[in-house]
């Protein structure tokens, strides 16, 4: 595997379905030890991105760089050094979570010591280690989604790709994530995360790029894009204020996407 | 606070929602993806659905006619039975088109419980059950009438009773089967169940149906029994609602109106007892009773207990498949076909029922005199008949977990060939198992040369199956519920894999009767080995494409094996 100044970089990334085009040539830039958060509004293009990052779909134009080898180059050597926790979470139901996590192991190649040795710790880990003989299918949605995450994980991925890992996960249950994935990320990992909980974003990510109707409208460190804001609206904000170098990431998202977080414009008189 | 007097939402206005809900479920269920070839295939198939639905309704009407007219209103109770039991076996093999939402969501809507009831029980009226047993039920109405016209107002009407009380009944159990079902493993004990059920039928069918037989003497001292069984148990059979319908109908037609009221009554009394046990059903679900496997948290013995298993059934002591001579990632697909295979128990039926029918046949082998010789390559033919559609929709179990395949570090050439050698196995199995049967069960041992050109041909045929199977899995997927039944593949792709093992069941009878004509039998084994080696080269060549093909057809497979 090549080294890198980027563990992911496309360039002019374009996907298109029919006549409607998803993402359009986005340019992302995702160094190695980054914890990046992906977001943007609902249907702007970050699954179909995040898809296409992971092989689960052909750009229609533009290039994929991940760990600095070309995504189509050698496939399934990239994918070896790639975690996944995809929209649907890729489980298969009838199988049970030890089942399932040794299956996991045996496809990217762990030997089987090492696979018994994780499968163990990471159900215990996700407290998953008492439900041994319920079925994959059984499971709450917020254990299959931590199912997922250990699947994920399970091979020491240098990337690990998350889409809405925090979707229905108890909030104990998210700690013991964020816990982790800050571990992994201190271990020098690079997670590339999407979530519509800015919160959640805005106290992991170190990087944060925006997407708005399949186009990428601002990538950066949260303090790039608080001073992206500021230049771009110089007089509705003192840059040197210190309400202005608070901005929280929601102001920032909506800011920079075009929304408005108070004071609707629209409303819908017969409500209420 | 608001004033709440609004006015009240008239039923028709939720029945009418309720049933445009139906229709465009029902219209929707035809938008499905493989254009013109899954439509042609549907047109096809349809005469075949259209035969099984209308052997029972012009079954009843004739019966009715021939029983009436003949003097024999002692057996209209049987016909009535036979329906009764019929619209309960219809309910459990062809239930209607699945619903995409839980019906019990409706009670968040501003409805009462009779309403609830009242469309709970209207969304079974399209159900095939009620369909072929009310169109059974009006034949037969049509089959008294025409023989004693007289009787007409008093079957509609006690034929119409008899239809409410099956309905009732009909929803009344599946409601609370649906209560007692609400976990996965109930649910597979009655799957068993029903299986073994059904492997009854099939030996019922084959022990007294004369076209099995072809031995008509046999088959009638067997009918005999039967009747005389029935006769038996008729003095208690009349009790229940199709004994009392077909009584109504009898003491009608003796002109004892007084007593056919009085059975219409009891009739009546069912009905409502079914209905009524219906609604007490209902009501615990309007009140609010979650049906799921997440409905009783578990209690702090079962947690201890829970915790205890698991810490002393440490996932290290599960075994690791490692096979022989293949890659980690066949053996691993391998092992974790075999554990799917082990929780399906439609497929296990799939399985075992070929086997279990070559044994009913070849232990009556007195009834196959002029068939004994050939029952091997038979039967060899039907087992592949029945597993070979596993080749055609290989990824259609493995739902979501598709796109694992797509993220793991491996090649589709080794998912597929996993998938692939069990179902290979399988078929070992399979012939192994009927070989045995036939051997130790028919009198008639097929020749060394006919036993060789057998296998021969079966080989040549897996293969060919194989390749166009796998071909049609990554072009055409269907996503499928393993605790279903019927539900294997593509219309199309059911089709092909029909035509497939027809004709090469055809070209397999024709060598092998042409070579003993030419008193030559021996010859068929090289030629269907040759065609082996063809099927085997044509399935090697799809093999090397699967990774491309899976690659041009990503989107679609994820779209169709990962839709909600």
């Amino acid at each position: 595997m090549e080294t890198s100044t980027y563990a992911i970089r496309t360039q002019l990334l374009t996907r298109t379905f029919g006549d409607f085009t998803a993402v359009n040539n986005v340019n992302l830039a995702v160094a190695p030890g980054q914890f990046f958060g992906f977001l943007g509004p609902n249907g702007a293009g970050k699954s179909t991105t995040i898809k296409m990052l992971t092989g689960l779909l052909a750009p229609t134009a533009g290039s994929i760089e991940i760990l600095g080898t070309d995504l189509r180059s050698d496939t399934i050597a990239l994918k070896q050094h790639i975690g996944v926790v995809p929209e649907g979470m890729a489980l298969f139901g009838r199988l049970t979570a030890s089942e399932y996590l040794r299956f996991v192991a045996r496809m990217y190649g762990l030997d089987p010591a090492t696979t018994a040795a994780r499968t163990t710790e990471l159900l215990e880990f996700m407290d998953l280690a008492r439900e041994q003989k319920k079925l994959v299918t059984d499971f709450s949605h917020g254990m299959q989604k931590k199912l997922a995450l250990a699947a994920a994980v399970i091979h020491n991925p240098k990337i690990l790709f998350l889409d809405e890992p925090f979707e229905g996960v108890d909030a104990i249950a998210a700690g013991t994530l964020k816990s982790m994935l800050q571990g992994m990320i201190a271990r020098g990992a690079t997670i590339f995360l999407t979530s519509h909980v800015l919160e959640i974003v805005e106290r992991l990510c170190t990087h944060v790029g925006i997407i708005a109707n399949g186009q990428l409208v601002a990538q950066g460190s949260l303090e790039e894009l608080r001073a992206g804001v500021q230049a771009r609206h110089p007089n509705a904000e003192d840059p040197n204020s210190a309400a202005t170098t608070k901005l929280t990431l929601e102001q920032l998202f909506i800011n920079i996407v075009g929304g408005s977080s108070s004071a609707p414009e629209r409303e819908l008189s017969w409500l209420g | 606070m608001a004033r709440l007097n609004l006015s009240p939402i008239p039923i028709s206005t939720h029945l009418r929602a309720i049933a445009q809900l139906r229709w465009n479920i029902f219209r929707n269920g035809f938008r499905r993806k493989g254009g013109i070839g899954e439509l042609v295939a549907r047109i096809i198939f349809l005469p075949f659905l259209a035969a099984v639905a209308l052997g029972p309704i012009v079954g009843s009407g004739f019966a009715a006619y021939f029983l009436t007219s003949g003097n024999h209103p002692e057996y209209l109770a049987a016909l009535l039975w036979a329906l009764f039991i019929l619209w309960q076996v219809v309910s459990i093999n062809l239930s209607p088109a699945a619903l995409s939402f839980d019906p019990n969501s409706l009670i968040r809507f501003p409805i009462g419980l009779g309403r609830f009831v009242l469309i709970r029980l209207t969304f079974g009226l399209l159900a095939p059950s009620t369909v072929i047993g009310t169109l059974s039920l009006v034949a037969a109405t049509l089959g008294i009438g025409i023989a004693q016209p007289s009787l007409i107002p008093w079957t509609i009407l006690t034929l119409a009773l008899f239809a409410l009380t099956n309905i009732f009944f009909t929803r009344m159990v599946f409601a609370w089967v649906d209560r007692w079902l609400s976990t996965r493993r109930a649910r597979e004990i009655f799957t068993g169940l029903i299986l073994f059920f059904s492997l009854g039928i099939q030996y019922l069918n084959i022990t007294f149906n004369p076209g099995f037989s072809g031995n008509h003497s046999t088959s009638a001292r067997k009918f005999d029994g039967l009747l005389r069984l029935f006769h038996r148990v008729e003095p208690a059979a009349n009790f229940f609602p199709p004994g009392l319908a077909a009584s109504s109908i009898n003491s009608a037609a003796a002109s004892h109106y007084g007593t056919a009221i009085a059975v219409l009554l009891a009739l009546g009394l069912f009905a409502a007892l079914f209905l009524g046990i219906f609604t007490w059903r209902m009501s615990k679900e309007f009140h609010g009773e979650n049906l799921s496997e997440g409905t009783a948290p578990p209690t702090p013995a079962q947690l201890a207990s829970a915790q205890a298993l698991a810490s002393s059934q440490a996932p290290a002591a599960d075994t690791v498949w490692s096979l022989h001579g293949l890659s980690s990632t066949v053996s691993a697909i391998i092992q974790k076909e075999v554990l799917y295979l082990r929780r399906s128990g439609p497929m296990l039926y799939g399985l075992l029922m070929p086997v279990f029918m070559v044994f009913i046949f070849s232990t009556r082998a007195s009834m196959f005199g002029r068939t004994g010789t050939y029952l091997f390559p038979m039967a060899l033919a039907y087992g592949l008949l029945g597993v070979a559609p596993i080749f055609y929709n290989t990824l259609g179990a493995d739902a979501t977990g598709f796109q694992f395949y797509l993220l793991a570090p491996i090649r589709m050439r080794d998912v597929i060939l996993g998938k692939n050698l069990v179902t290979f196995a399988i078929l070992l199995l399979e012939t192994t198992l009927i070989a045995a049967v036939i051997t130790f069960t028919s009198p008639n041992k097929p020749p060394v040369s006919l036993v060789a050109a057998s296998l021969a041909w079966a080989l040549a045929s897996v293969l060919l199956s194989a390749a166009i199977g796998n071909l049609r899995s990554l072009k055409s997927p269907k996503k499928v519920s393993l605790g279903r039944m019927n539900n294997q593949a593509s219309q199309l792709s059911a089709l092909i894999s029909l035509g497939i093992i027809l004709a090469c069941a055809a070209l397999g009878a024709g060598t092998i009767l042409l070579c003993n004509h030419l008193h030559h039998p021996w010859l068929a084994t090289p030629f269907f080995l040759a065609l082996a080696a063809a099927a085997t080269t044509l399935y090697l060549n799809i093999l090397q494409r699967v990774d491309t093909l899976t690659l041009t057809n990503r989107e679609l497979l994820a779209a169709e094996l990962c839709k909600a």
